[in-house]
């Protein structure tokens, strides 16, 4: 019965030319604009290389100290994670890291800028980067804050052209390092990998950022397995309490968690609460809706106005005993049928626009392309959309008198 | 005539009623599109106030905390008494005068945050019983011959604000207008209203001159509320502040930057710098701006036009049903005109049902004071284009539609079944 239902949907799409052009590109375009803005987030917050371990990697990003009169929000400092959190039962490695920051170069009378992220050796033991070229910095380097670096793909074309990389020195930030390692580029919205240029912690220029509480440092934990990571949140939890605070605050909110988790936290704000990644979840699936509400509106009113080139089809289907919930179902289906069709066609199209927009270097390293989890979200939108937008007109026509449907009437 | 349409746009209320829905979400999404494109214009072409064509900005990173995070020792020892003066005070005098004496450097000046810094601190007050909000910028003396700032009353800063007892403020002509109103706010004084019993500021703000504008982060930044307050050498607040601004001679090239940050980082091992072309901070904030503005007009005008061809289809499909009416108003001595009049004029009652309700919706905004720093002039230009717009984008849907019911002879549409 679907085959059949499958059958008149695409007999129909190839009747009206120009309905079905009308109807294929509005649900196209809508889909496309939904594909392309999951793509997008799934290349921000999803698991992509070098971050294999992605499944039992925690990462925070700011934390709040909170007082009667004052309140700061923001990285932690080298401090806060050194004295407290070092040792955390469950937790494989720690490593630290700065705020990615931009830095200038004076190369061969040009001027090169380049992200720069100061880190230690654990970074790469965390991040999985698959190096072309030498390998990372260890334990020894970051003890002893030697100035040696590892550059991406794109910084060592910068400086070095076609040449090897290892062995030379780069200046970077009015320092000069030695290059031990070369790296893939990594997207610049890959918040915890990107970077251009890392080198040790312990290069930086003072050591201040050693007994500071607040600013600058991002921590990635990584867990033993994917199973304790609950264990990990809750020691981390009980161990905040043991935080000694500046003397203007006296708590303080921060939790090891996903990128997407932290994002959420910063966006409403809500440090208290664990909720915050559920809640812009619901808020994004929100503005997806509503987004597709014009073009379902659009959709609605051509397919209702379109009930009477179905008349004679109706009548003879309700006459020979299809129930209105038969028909109903039909016309969904066929509705969905489109929107799938549609869906399709938007797959394609995006594929092609990311590809475009890779190339454009409007968004520097960007890396973006299509994959099953982007496919079934964009699948996912075309069945809401078709569901949407067939409903309404669905209910009309099962509705239509026999009688009146036979003699062609509509009303 | 009129009358007679909305009688037969009654008859089908119920196919009517998403068309007219359809045409109000499209209103309001017209309406925002034009509002904000028009708002975006407007900011473009207004005064920046200053001019950074030839500035390098230099940022620097030192310790700012100045003993504020004191009692994080490992032993919880008693917390370090918070510093009163500025620690840095002759480190920052000497780079000053390190930057002065480099022959391609024509002025220097200390300030923070420094334009397209994208930092800001906002001040929120109360100011003679009304809500004061201003960004704000501390800034040295030299400053104004830098950014080349133009004062329209008053004075800039001189050395007799030095140890005078209040701390200068030179404004933007809006936030005068804002705090002071009609009144000259030169020499007035700017200290935020008091409770009864609480202490007066230990330096009473002042306002000692009015600027034309500042717009921080360029040309599409929208605070129009902007304070420079003079920076003292001995004050804390110099030791916070992380920022030198030069005016360059001639046209200098990435040699003269990198001379520039060498002799600072030489001067200043232990802190960072950064020098940079402030005219490719504002670059970079006019892409960041656009690109958002870009994308979104991009799909906008593809549901808009999503629209106009849905319309048209439904129209269309409106005259097939509509053939024995049509025939019959044909027959009883109706031109071709009159039919066509007919159907592009009951898109157009609709249309203003549609945008009646849309705009009843959307005055709510002005109302209930909801708009935001967009003026209501710019409300109300948006607010006639979309309604322009939107009756263009319905004549232009119902043209091939109704030349359609015009082609329809009498005799064969009323045989029609």
């Amino acid at each position: 019965m679907l085959r059949n239902y499958l059958t008149v949907s695409l007999k129909i799409l190839g009747r009206r030319k120009y309905f079905t052009f009308v109807s294929l590109f509005g649900i196209g375009f809508t889909l496309l604009v939904l594909t392309l803005a999951a793509a997008m987030l799934d290349h921000v917050f999803g698991a992509y290389p070098p971050e294999t371990r992605a499944a039992r990697t925690l990462s925070v990003q700011a934390v709040r100290m909170q007082g009667k009169e004052s309140t700061s929000t923001g990285p932690a400092g080298y401090a806060f994670y050194d004295r407290y959190f070092r040792d955390l039962p469950g937790v494989e490695r720690l490593s630290l890291m700065t705020q990615p920051s931009t830095v200038v170069s004076y190369w061969k009378g040009a001027r090169l800028k380049s992200i720069l992220k100061r880190t230690d050796e654990n970074y790469f033991r965390i991040l999985d980067f698959d190096f072309s070229e030498g390998g990372p910095f260890g334990e020894a380097d970051v003890e002893s804050g030697r100035f040696v670096a590892v550059i991406n793909e794109t910084t060592r074309q910068k400086f070095f052209g076609a040449g090897k990389a290892v062995g030379e020195s780069i200046e970077a930030d009015g320092q000069t390092f030695t290059v031990v390692g070369v790296v893939p580029d990594v997207p610049v919205y890959r918040l915890l990998a990107n970077g251009d240029i890392y080198v040790p912690l312990t290069t930086a220029k003072s050591d201040d950022y050693k007994t500071k509480l607040r600013g600058g440092i991002l921590a990635l934990f990584l867990a033993k397995d994917a199973g304790s990571i609950p264990l990990v949140q809750q020691e981390f939890k009980a161990r905040l309490s043991k935080v000694e605070l500046p003397e203007q605050f006296d708590r303080v909110y921060a939790m090891p968690e996903t990128p997407f988790a932290s994002v959420a936290r910063l966006f409403f704000g809500d440090f208290e609460s664990d909720s915050a990644s559920g809640r812009l979840l619901a808020l994004l699936l929100t503005a997806a809706f509503l987004f597709m509400l014009l073009p379902a509106v659009n959709l609605v009113n051509l397919n209702v106005s379109r009930a009477l080139e179905r008349a004679s089809e109706i009548g003879v289907r309700r006459a020979f005993g299809a129930s209105a919930r038969d028909l109903m179902l039909q016309f969904l289906f066929e509705n969905v049928i489109v929107s799938v069709v549609g869906g399709v066609l938007a797959l394609v199209a995006s594929a092609f626009l990311l590809a475009a927009l890779n190339g454009s270097g409007l968004i520097p390293y960007a890396h973006f392309s299509l994959n099953f989890r982007i496919a079934a979200w964009g699948f996912g939108f075309a069945l809401a959309f078709g569901v949407v937008s067939g409903v309404w007109p669905a209910w009309r026509l099962s509705r239509l008198n026999p009688i009146a449907a036979l003699s062609g009437g509509t009303r | 005539m009129i009358r007679h349409l909305f009688k037969l746009i009654w008859n089908r209320r119920r196919a009517n009623f998403l068309v007219v829905t359809e045409i109000f979400v499209c209103f309001l999404v017209l309406f925002a599109v034009t509002t904000f494109g028009l708002y975006s214009v407007r900011n473009y072409y207004r005064p920046l106030g200053f001019d950074y064509s030839r500035v390098f900005s230099v940022n620097l990173e030192f310790d700012q905390s100045l003993g504020r995070d004191g009692r994080t020792s490992r032993t919880g020892a008693a917390a370090a008494e918070p510093v009163a003066e500025n620690p840095h005070e002759s480190r920052q005098r000497a780079l000053l005068e390190l930057l002065k004496s480099d022959p391609s450097v024509e002025e220097a000046a200390w300030g923070w945050p420094l334009p397209f810094s994208h930092s800001n601190e906002v001040h929120s007050t109360e100011f003679r019983g009304r809500d004061v909000s201003y960004s704000l910028a501390r800034v040295t003396d030299e400053y104004k011959s830098v950014l080349g700032i133009e004062i329209t009353r008053g004075r800039w800063f001189s050395p007799e604000d030095d140890a005078s007892g209040y701390e200068a403020y030179v404004i933007t002509e809006a936030l005068a207008r804002q705090a002071f109103g009609d009144e000259d706010p030169v020499g007035k004084s700017f200290a935020a209203d008091r409770n009864p019993g609480e202490a007066p500021p230990r330096r009473e703000p002042r306002v000692v001159g009015v600027m034309r504008a500042f717009h921080q982060e360029g040309e599409m930044d929208t605070e129009e509320n902007y304070a420079l307050i003079r920076l003292d050498y001995a004050s804390i607040r110099m030791g916070r502040t992380a920022g030198i601004a030069l005016r360059m001679r001639g046209t200098p090239d990435a040699t003269v930057e990198a001379r520039i940050a060498k002799s600072l980082q030489a001067a200043a091992p232990d802190w960072g710098f950064t020098v940079e072309p402030m005219a490719m901070g504002a670059e970079l904030n006019r892409q960041m701006y656009m690109a958002p503005i870009g994308v979104g007009a991009v799909v906008a005008i593809s549901l808009i036009l999503m629209v106009g061809l849905g319309l048209s289809g439904v129209l269309w499909q409106s005259v097939t049903t509509r053939i024995r009416e049509i025939g019959v108003r044909r027959a009883l001595g109706a031109s071709a005109a009159d039919v066509r009049h007919q159907v592009m004029g009951e898109l157009l009652v609709m249309a203003t049902v549609a945008m009646a309700l849309g705009v009843g919706v959307v005055l709510q905004f002005p109302f209930l004071d909801l708009l935001g720093p967009v003026p209501k002039s710019v409300f109300f230009a948006g607010l006639s284009l979309t309604i322009v717009a939107l009756y263009a984008l319905a004549l232009l849907c119902s043209l091939q539609p109704a030349r359609l019911a015009t082609t329809v002879h009498p005799a064969e549409a009323l045989r029609y079944e």
